[in-house]
């Protein structure tokens, strides 16, 4: 029964969209902006993504923790970058590369996704391949193996699971 | 001081693009490149976009530039995972073969 | 004004590093290297691409910013997966 009404928050997320690239807010604007989110809507109906935009609930419930998560990530970027730089600009490399695998707790594809690219965003490691349950991961440096294997990263997502 | 923080933030940005770069070129190995360029890049064009950003004040052009940089985000670690990936399968295979 | 300066600068600054990175381009010796340097350029080309359009003050520029980053995206996507399924001999 749900999927023959019209998901009203699909058309919402388009219609934002459509406002922010059309840069005014005006009565054609917004017809034409319907139209098209109509037909873009009804064109996508039967793919995957366009049903799973209200059953994200496990996200949007803890909004808090997600929020840390998201200030957690940022501060890690920066210092990855700030690691490489070191790194490149010294004289000679003093590198050693290797390649390790590990085995994740988490159950939930999206959360798995959001671990993989957090990965990559660490300082010193890099995803390489997701494989049911197990990461296989490339790092630059030996000491950063111990920082792969109970990362904060994970717990905060184990935070975010359990509900 | 508004200028102040836009010259902090475009100078922080083009010196990680330039640090990106380097990486890049000194690298012995496609795993180390991808390193360099999954991070750097993705922080020193960040940088940029957010230094425009303010430089426009609060503006339609400035969520167009929260979004491509919302994307930009999002989407350039993934593509170099990616690139990692395809490269470790068709090592594999071809340590297989021989 | 300053900013404005700042900009032109910049602008320049980045356009030798793209020249830098098509050098990784040209001498790669596989595949996936050629394509790590143009996925580099290509977010490269999204910073140029705004910094011109804030000193030429047309703001269309971004709308072809935005869809060059999407197509961007999907050729990485693609040129990745076929490296991945024909994988070439190389001597």
């Amino acid at each position: 029964m749900k999927r023959d009404i019209i998901s009203i928050k699909a058309l919402v997320l388009y219609m934002i969209f459509w406002i922010i690239l059309a840069e005014k807010i005006d009565f054609q604007v917004l017809l034409i902006g319907l139209l098209i989110n109509i037909m873009i809507y009804l064109f996508n109906k039967n793919g995957e993504s366009s049903c799973h935009i209200g059953k994200r609930y496990q996200l949007i419930k803890r909004w808090k923790l997600f929020i840390c998560y998201i200030l957690l990530l940022m501060k890690e970027i920066v210092i990855a970058s700030i690691d490489v730089a070191s790194i490149v600009l010294s004289r000679e490399l003093n590198i050693s590369p290797r390649i390790i695998k590990f085995k994740t707790r988490l159950k939930g594809d999206l959360l798995k996704t959001i671990l993989a690219n957090s990965i990559t965003l660490t300082p010193g490691t890099l995803t390489i391949e997701v494989k049911n349950d197990e990461f296989t991961v490339h790092c630059i440096t030996k000491n950063q193996i111990t920082g792969v294997k109970n990362s904060k990263f994970e717990e905060l997502l184990l935070k975010i699971e359990e509900q | 001081m508004k200028t102040i923080f836009i010259w902090i933030a475009l100078s922080g940005g083009l010196f990680f693009l330039l640090v990106g770069t380097i990486g890049i070129l000194r690298f012995p190995d496609l795993y180390t490149r991808a390193h360099s360029a999954a991070k750097c890049d993705t922080l020193g064009a960040v940088l940029c976009l957010f230094a425009l950003m303010l430089y426009n004040g609060l503006n339609f052009s400035s969520f167009k530039l929260l979004l491509i940089i919302v994307f930009l985000w999002i989407t350039a670690p993934t593509a170099t995972h990616l690139i990692a990936k395809a490269y470790h399968k068709g090592k594999i295979r071809e340590n297989q073969m021989e | 004004m300053m900013v404005e300066k700042l900009l032109i600068f910049s602008s320049v600054f980045l356009s030798l590093t793209i020249l830098l990175c098509t050098i990784r381009a040209i001498k790669g010796p596989n595949p996936a290297d050629r394509l790590i340097a143009i996925n580099v350029i290509g977010t490269k080309t999204v910073v140029l691409i705004s910094i011109i359009s804030f000193i030429l003050k047309e703001s269309y520029f971004l709308d072809v910013v935005l869809v060059y980053a999407l197509i961007s995206f999907i050729a990485s996507i693609i040129i990745s997966n076929s490296i991945e399924t024909n994988r070439r001999e190389r001597q």
